[in-house]
């Protein structure tokens, strides 16, 4: 407590400054010019000011909710939290990105620093506080004195850095899975730490933006589906299993169980994989296997029983519907688990949106889905189904769609409301390469003010990995 | 620049601080490595982070520490330096991609207990770990104990390690070009529409409204997730194993599945999850007897198993859970214990000697007894290493086997040089009922009152031969004085419940002995000679008393005429 105490009674210069920074603005605000508090703060003011000694403009800034002062983050007792702020607040209201004080600060009068002060508190009125404020401080000769304008961090906004995070994530994602196959066909096991790390990633995303996700599972790898597929399938399932409100770690779990669920394929010839046509009996029975596989697989990880006991079941039960035909045949279920049931759904809507070698042609996201209505009770939970459903919209990302007025877009953003039945749409334009490039971003909702009827109709959706598009190129750049 | 009375002191005070943070942060995962949460030394360590770690907070709002490869920082000052190799601090930070590491004011204790324990197992981990510093915080989510970090680890790992993944060089992989078709004017460049082939209608037919949950369906969806926390795993786990087992025999899938099932049973022991382990254990004798053909890879295994979870190193997390079990657990652990093989009364029969817990050591017993049958081996290795102390304690066993191994073992423990023990087996041998007299002979002038009780008691149980023979062999041999042998009155009874008539010439001996002196009269032998030929119950011996019980000396006569007044009260009572 001594200690403490010591510090007290010796605030730093920088707290000395921010206090009586904050005492004046306090004391401007309700009194005049001549009142006693605000003559004590201008000489408190004055006093810190004049203690230090400066050969140059010393700037005062604020970055990301922090005090920066000569470009070095300052640190405050707790005691000051509250008024530092306060400060914050009150430069971030007014466009501000801090204060930059000029050598001769010491020798600024009282009265341009008070009316100074008067302008920083005012201009919070203006339309546009920061220019209001360099106007009026072009009409002085202020030297002591600067202001400058606030910084968005980076110029980045939150939802570009989720994008570029989820984007990082989801390839480093894909590669863990990989690793884990290689190791584990050329070893025999695998640690599981990366794929962890990548789960936790984008747990952490989806609990932020599920958006960022689903957009992401537009990404198709025609050859490397397994991969493409299984990441694809832990993203939607993290998804899904967010908006039925599971927890962190369930969705940890849940996620590593999406990675992990065709590991077994690993076992699978890659000639039946792969091939064109039908498969026969014998191509059917290898293919089949895969699910027992995945769930040795897991049980071979190196891990931890615990984890194991966790991501162990829902990879085994992935192909098995929910009337309990399909397979594995097991003897002894009477009910598939929940994650079983959720990977069962994602694995099928993104296997069915992705162009694979047997059949000619993939669907487009909304007639997936509306063919996986048909299914739903017998092949899907009913209740998960619908919230899939929910949550990809209408129209999900990723969607190509053709419209009446022979443009083409893809769909941009989730659904947000109305399912999203008009959503927000990036038009396409060739490149004059041979390919396409993204053009103008439009609205479905846009209405043509003289007619009153849509501009844009739908008439087709598309699949955009059919025409060797990667929307996530388009979109998330 | 700085004016030093405002601003030096207290920022030279803080790095120091920061620096002691750091050493007892060092200290503390030190102890947590080598001491359990309750040791004093760990506590301490503990403490004194906690320490100063307030002492820095209660000033400021954070610490934050800077992580390089081989030093951390406090703003611009490097309170740790270390070494980049497995195990250090900083290093295994900076291995996980962690950049910062930020310690703030509302932090609680038991933050700083979890985080100190996270580092302490995640500071050196190996290749294939299941997780690593930042896998456990971010599932910990210590609410005031922050870290940033970023993938760099991971990017390393893309360069260096893994081959596959060159080729894409990061960038989303080829899609193929399509066949030709009457695609949209803008993509002629791309292929063919692959979509009409076999679509549906070209715009969705999902209607949404239909796609609302019903009040049902909430309900139904609440219920699943509660069913979801509450699966059951290992039941599970175990019906899927079954169907790994009885499917193509792949050793490295068996010793895969069986890992797993032996550190399972293994964690269950220590945590008295007994239920569990009767799942296993049933589970697997069921697949043994299932597939005694088919399925020799497995059958294998599930004995070994079974021979595994027997052993004492297997076995003895038990003893630690012992002293906490309620009635049920022991119940339990009884069904569970029932199931293992003989093998495992070796490791068990100790933990009868260590148990004070009467019902867990009667537990015990009735399991060293059924698990006994068939083959008392182990048991009998087991006493042998038995601790003489403790040896009384387990030898009671043996009088509920039935095996003539363990009947040796008994008839040697009847000798033991332990009193304890010798009584213990000799009431063994009795709860068997193993005849014995020979055997056991020496016993009849054993030190202990209680043993020559029973020696009498088994002597007298029955007629025999035998033990006519060892009896009158020993009581002939005495020097029949009556004053001082009235310690011989119950083995001459014994003799008349045993014996024949050969035992009677030496009986009328004793009735008749000294019939002229006074003295003798009432003695306590004669009266025994006397309710021995009654209970011999031959006609020699019926003629004896008769004619005594007309002796003209006094002390004969009253003891013949007493014994044949009471017959068939008190005559045939011991
Ligand atoms: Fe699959
Ligand atoms: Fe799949």
């Amino acid at each position: 407590m001594s200690m403490s105490q010591k510090r007290m009674n010796t605030p730093t210069w920088e707290e000395a400054l921010f206090l009586a920074v904050h005492r004046m603005i306090q004391a401007v605000r309700i009194h005049k010019d001549n009142n006693e508090l605000v003559k004590a703060s201008l000489k408190q003011f004055k006093k810190v000011l004049s203690s230090r000694e400066l050969t140059d403009d010393l700037a005062v800034l604020i970055f990301e909710e922090r005090f920066f002062v000569d470009g070095e983050k300052i640190r405050f007792r707790r005691e000051l939290a509250g008024l530092i702020q306060v400060l914050v607040e009150f430069f971030r209201r007014r466009g501000l990105g801090g204060l930059s004080f000029g050598p001769s600060v010491g020798n600024a009068s009282e009265t341009e620093i008070l009316r100074f002060m008067r302008w920083l508190v005012q201009s919070v009125e203006q339309d546009n506080p920061y220019t209001w404020l360099k106007e009026k401080l072009e009409t002085t000769d202020f030297s002591w004195i600067g202001i400058v304008q606030e910084v968005k961090s980076q110029h980045i906004t939150p939802e570009d850095d989720l994008r570029e995070r989820g984007r990082l994530i989801y390839m480093h994602a894909l590669t863990s899975v990989k690793q884990m196959a290689e190791k584990i066909s050329t070893q025999g096991h695998a640690g599981v730490r990366k794929a962890k790390r990548m789960v936790q990633g984008m747990v952490d995303i989806v609990t932020k933006d599920d958006g960022v996700l689903v957009g992401l599972s537009s990404i198709k790898d025609y050859d490397d589906y397994t991969y493409t597929h299984s990441v694809n399938v832990a993203v939607l399932s993290l998804c899904l299993g967010k908006r039925i409100g599971l927890s962190r770690v369930p969705l940890e779990h849940l996620g590593i169980c999406g990675l992990l669920h065709d590991l077994g394929k690993v076992e699978v010839p890659l000639e039946v994989l792969t091939k064109a046509g039908a498969l026969n009996a014998k191509e059917w029975e290898e293919i089949r296997k895969h699910p027992i596989v995945s769930a040795k697989q897991i049980l071979m990880l190196n891990a931890s029983n615990d984890l194991k006991s966790k991501i162990f079941l829902a990879p085994f039960e992935h192909h098995i519907r929910n009337d309990m035909t399909g397979y594995p045949y097991t003897s002894a279920k009477q009910e598939v688990s929940l994650f079983g049931k959720i990977l069962h759904i994602t694995d099928v809507y993104d296997a069915m949106t992705s162009p694979r070698a047997y059949r000619p042609f993939a669907f487009s996201p909304d007639q997936t889905l509306s063919k996986m209505m048909e299914g739903s009770g017998s092949d899907y939970d009913p209740t998960l189904l619908k919230i899939f459903v929910r949550m990809m919209g209408t129209y999900p990302v990723g969607t190509l769609l053709e419209f009446n007025t022979g443009e083409m877009g893809l769909v941009m953003e989730g659904p947000k409301d109305s399912f999203g039945s008009h959503p927000r749409i990036l038009l396409l334009e060739k490149d004059g390469q041979g390919g396409v490039k993204g053009g103008e971003a439009v609205d479905l909702s846009e209405k043509d003010p003289r007619t009153g009827t849509y501009r844009r109709t739908i008439v087709r959706s598309l699949n955009a990995a059919s025409y060797g598009i990667q929307p996530v190129e388009f979109l998330y750049n | 620049m700085v004016s030093p009375e405002i601003d030096g002191k207290s920022g030279k005070d803080a790095v120091e601080i920061a620096r002691h943070v750091i050493s007892s942060l060092l200290l503390a995962v030190k102890m947590s490595s080598l001491y359990p949460e309750d040791h004093p030394l760990y506590k301490t360590a503990l403490t004194s982070l906690q320490d100063h770690l307030d002492a820095f907070l209660e000033e400021y709002d954070e610490l934050e520490f800077r992580v390089e490869k081989s030093q951390l920082f406090f703003e611009d000052e490097v309170v740790y330096k270390g070494e980049a190799k497995d195990g250090d601090l900083a290093f295994a930070l900076f291995r996980d991609g962690i950049t910062a590491l930020v310690f703030q004011s509302e932090w609680e204790p038991w933050e700083v207990r979890l985080f100190v324990g996270i580092f302490s197992k995640y500071k050196s981990i190996s290749e294939e770990a299941e997780g690593d510093i930042v896998t456990a915080m971010w599932e910990a989510e210590l609410p005031h104990i922050q870290y940033e970090s970023a993938e760099h680890i991971l990017e390393a790992d893309l360069e260096t390690e893994f081959s596959l993944s060159e080729s894409e060089d990061r960038t989303l992989g080829r899609l193929p070009p399509m066949r030709e078709g009457n695609g949209p004017s803008l993509l002629d460049t791309a292929g063919g529409d692959p979509d009409t082939v076999d679509r549906p209608s070209p715009l969705p037919t999902i209607d949404m409204a239909s796609t609302a949950l019903t009040h049902e369906e909430i309900g139904a969806l609440v219920e699943m997730t509660r069913r979801e926390e509450e699966r059951d795993a290992i039941r599970e786990i175990l019906n899927i194993l079954s169907d790994l087992l009885i499917g193509k025999q792949d050793e490295r899938v068996c010793d895969v599945v069986f890992q797993f099932l032996e550190e399972e049973l293994h964690s269950c022991f220590a945590r008295k999850d007994f239920e569990v382990t009767l799942r296993i254990l049933k589970g697997l004798r069921r697949i043994y007897n299932l597939y005694e053909e088919t399925q020799p890879l497995s059958r294998a295994r599930i004995k070994e198993l079974f021979s595994t979870a027997s052993s004492p190193d297997f076995l003895s997390p038990l003893s630690d859970v012992f002293p906490t079990m309620s009635a049920t657990d022991i119940e339990q652990a009884k069904k569970v214990l029932l199931l293992l093989p003989s093998k495992a009364v070796y490791a068990l029969t100790p933990m009868i000697t260590k148990s004070e817990s009467t019902p867990v050591r009667k537990m015990l017993s009735d399991v060293v007894v059924a698990l006994s049958a068939g083959n008392t081996d182990p048991f009998v290795e087991a006493l042998n290493k038995t601790d003489e102390d403790l040896l009384h304690l387990v030898v009671p066993i043996l009088g509920r086997l039935e095996d003539d191994r363990s009947s040796e073992v008994l008839i040697e423990l009847a000798t033991h040089k332990s009193e304890r023990v010798r009584i213990e087996a000799l009431r063994a041998i009795m709860a068997r009922d193993l005849w014995v007299p020979e055997k056991i002979g020496p016993l009849r002038d054993d030190e202990s009152e209680l043993i020559r009780e029973l020696i009498v008691e088994y002597f007298g149980s029955r007629r025999s031969e035998s033990a006519e023979a060892v009896l009158l062999s020993f009581l002939q041999k005495q020097r029949i004085r009556d004053k001082e042998s009235g310690h011989l009155s119950p083995y001459i009874r014994a003799l008349g419940r045993c014996g024949s008539a050969k035992s009677a010439p030496f009986l009328k001996n004793i009735l008749f002995k000294g019939g002229l002196i006074s003295r003798f009269r009432g003695s306590a032998l004669r009266e025994a000679a006397a309710y021995a030929l009654l209970d011999l119950e031959n006609k020699e011996s019926e003629s004896i008393l008769e004619h005594a019980s007309q002796s003209r000396f006094a002390g004969v006569r009253s003891s013949a005429q007493a014994v044949l007044e009471g017959r068939g009260s008190q005559g045939d009572k011991p």
